[in-house]
């Protein structure tokens, strides 16, 4: 499927790199389609290009991969995607690039992304008890989290 | 915006599918009890607008920058955080 996109141009995404969102992103319900891109060698961090607005793309983290992430309290959100294990599952937290590296870099924890992998619906949920920012440093947590893996 | 008056234990429709009721009133605190389906998003709005907000700030990315990701990846690996396996 051919998408517009601002900052990549036209580009050709596979089906199956298609994720539906039937309620939108929160605060933006007509969000329904976001690509999942692999443009270039950006390691953990992936480019999830919304279909229906060009100027919308973001940049994603699996928070797994850099914390402990609790997910506890979206039981009945997970249950209702029918995902009924975590391999089933996708996990993506929304970065925001605030210009200068990843010190400058914010991780939306709050309010993640879980996707079914095999369906490829998803939904962005809040995760409840304000346990989480959504603008948490990620420098500052990558670094907490190197010293107690090394200690 | 309406406007209505309601007791405790006494609620609102709003269309088919959701229900709002009064459970509790203590000094400026109300507790309210929503059945919405589970395709119904329910947010305290201060959450909800935080979210839409971070959302809004997240699509921003700065000037084009050919290779965002790429140049982040590099700088997490020469930070040494390097690979962590899935729990």
């Amino acid at each position: 499927m051919k998408i517009r996109t601002m900052r990549f141009g036209t580009v050709d995404v596979p089906s199956e790199s298609l994720t539906a969102l039937p309620q939108g992103l929160i605060g933006f319900p007509t969000i329904t389609r976001l690509a999942m891109m692999d443009l270039e060698q950006g390691g953990w961090f992936q480019w999830w290009q919304a279909v229906e607005d060009p100027a919308m793309a973001f940049v994603t983290v699996d928070p797994f991969r850099i914390m402990d992430y609790d997910l506890s309290g979206v039981e009945s959100e997970i249950q209702a995607l029918e995902i009924s294990k975590p391999s089933g599952m996708i996990v993506s937290v929304l970065m925001t690039l605030h210009g200068g590296g990843l010190d400058h870099t914010t991780v939306n924890l709050l309010a993640p992304i879980i996707v079914n992998r095999a369906s490829r619906i998803g939904r962005q949920v809040v995760l409840p008890d304000e346990r989480y920012r959504v603008d948490q440093p990620l420098g500052a947590m990558a670094a907490k989290r190197a010293v107690e893996i090394a200690a | 915006m309406l406007v209505l008056t309601r007791r405790v234990e006494e609620g609102i429709v709003i269309g088919d599918e959701v229900r709002v009721r009064v459970l509790e009133i203590k000094g400026h605190q109300v507790k309210l009890g929503i059945e919405a389906p589970r395709t119904t998003g329910v947010y305290r709005e201060e959450i909800y607008r935080r979210i839409q907000e971070e959302n809004r700030r997240a699509a921003q990315l700065p000037p084009d920058h050919p290779s965002v990701l790429s140049s982040l990846w590099r700088e997490w690996r020469s930070r040494g955080w390097g690979e962590r396996k899935k729990p």
